[in-house]
């Protein structure tokens, strides 16, 4: 096994962001996300569950649009204890994959169906609907958001 | 045949329509009709939306749509469990890989049903969870499904 002994490619303290591409992945009654928005899938999950470093980078991922995003805190993903780890994608900065830390791929549903359902549960209990996604200053929004956040901590 | 219910009682005592039963010149008349008898009955109302998922177009790179063999996997799935019981009606999520993923929550318990696309190689598998609990699983048989629901409603 392989584990990586270098820092993974965003800090701790960094979110990062999960498109929700199809509008099946909504509860009807409440709009609310379905754990299965953390399944990984061949198509867009090639090389491991796919995150971006921005809500627009979300939108632009997909030809067509997008019906929500999740954001996550890279040192919650890691405290998981599930053997996760960040990769980053060579072709484009803005991008990382959750993978195994020794580099496999997590499960789809087609390998290990308990596994890939207990992650995405992992990973739903962790991450946080970003409310405002379709807004075209989200990111801008969610930054401030968070920096007032943070300098509420320290100040306490 | 026992009735057993876990939601709403009154549905244990009531016979279900089957499309089956249905009038010849109903039936064909398709899913308005359909439609008709899915906003009194569970079982109608999750056929009729299993249904939908033959004619969802594809999204984004996903492939929403099932095949008819899925469906008529799934089909026979809820038909064979809602024979005598009337479970509440799962959640359905296409798996966008042209498979199904079927979905029951009661009381924090989880069953998730994943009928898979024709083209893949593995078998249709069935896993459960106590609330607060892991996923564990088995490739199913409907011997387990059944089970699986009987355990979902007590």
């Amino acid at each position: 096994m392989v584990v990586p002994n270098i820092p993974p490619p965003y800090s701790c303290q960094t979110i990062l962001f999960r498109a929700i591409p199809y509008d099946n992945l909504l509860f009807k009654k409440t709009g609310e996300h379905k754990p299965n928005v953390f399944f990984r899938r061949a198509s867009s999950d090639p090389h491991g569950l796919s995150l971006v470093d921005s809500i627009q980078g979300c939108k632009d991922v997909f030809g067509l649009p997008i019906f929500g995003v999740r954001s996550i805190h890279v040192g919650a993903m890691l405290d998981l204890n599930q053997d996760l780890w960040l990769f980053p994608d060579a072709d484009a900065p803005s991008h990382a994959n959750i993978r195994h830390r020794n580099g496999d791929l997590t499960p789809r549903l087609v390998d290990n169906d308990p596994e890939c359902r207990n992650l995405a549960d992992d990973l739903m209990r962790i991450s946080r609907p970003v409310e405002y996604w379709h807004e075209e200053n989200a990111d801008e929004r969610f930054q401030a958001e968070l920096a007032g956040k943070r300098a509420g901590r320290a100040a306490d | 045949m026992s009735a057993v219910l876990n939601i709403d009682p009154s549905w244990a005592l009531r016979p279900r329509p089957r499309l089956a039963e249905l009038p010849k010149s109903d039936a064909t008349r398709g899913k308005s009709t359909v439609s008709g008898f899915a906003s009194i009955n569970p079982f109608i109302a999750l056929l009729e939306r299993l249904d939908a998922f033959l004619v969802i177009e594809n999204y984004n790179g996903f492939t929403l749509r099932i095949d008819p063999e899925t469906h008529a996997r799934a089909r026979r799935y809820f038909e064979d469990a809602y024979e005598a019981v009337i479970y509440p009606v799962p959640e359905l999520t296409p798996d966008g890989e042209g498979g199904i993923d079927i979905e029951w929550e009661t009381r924090g318990r989880h069953l998730a049903l994943n009928v898979r696309s024709r083209e893949a190689t593995q078998p249709d598998f069935i896993s459960w969870r106590e609330p607060e609990g892991r996923y564990e699983g088995d490739v199913v048989t409907q011997e387990l499904l059944n089970d699986r629901l009987r355990w979902l409603s007590r």
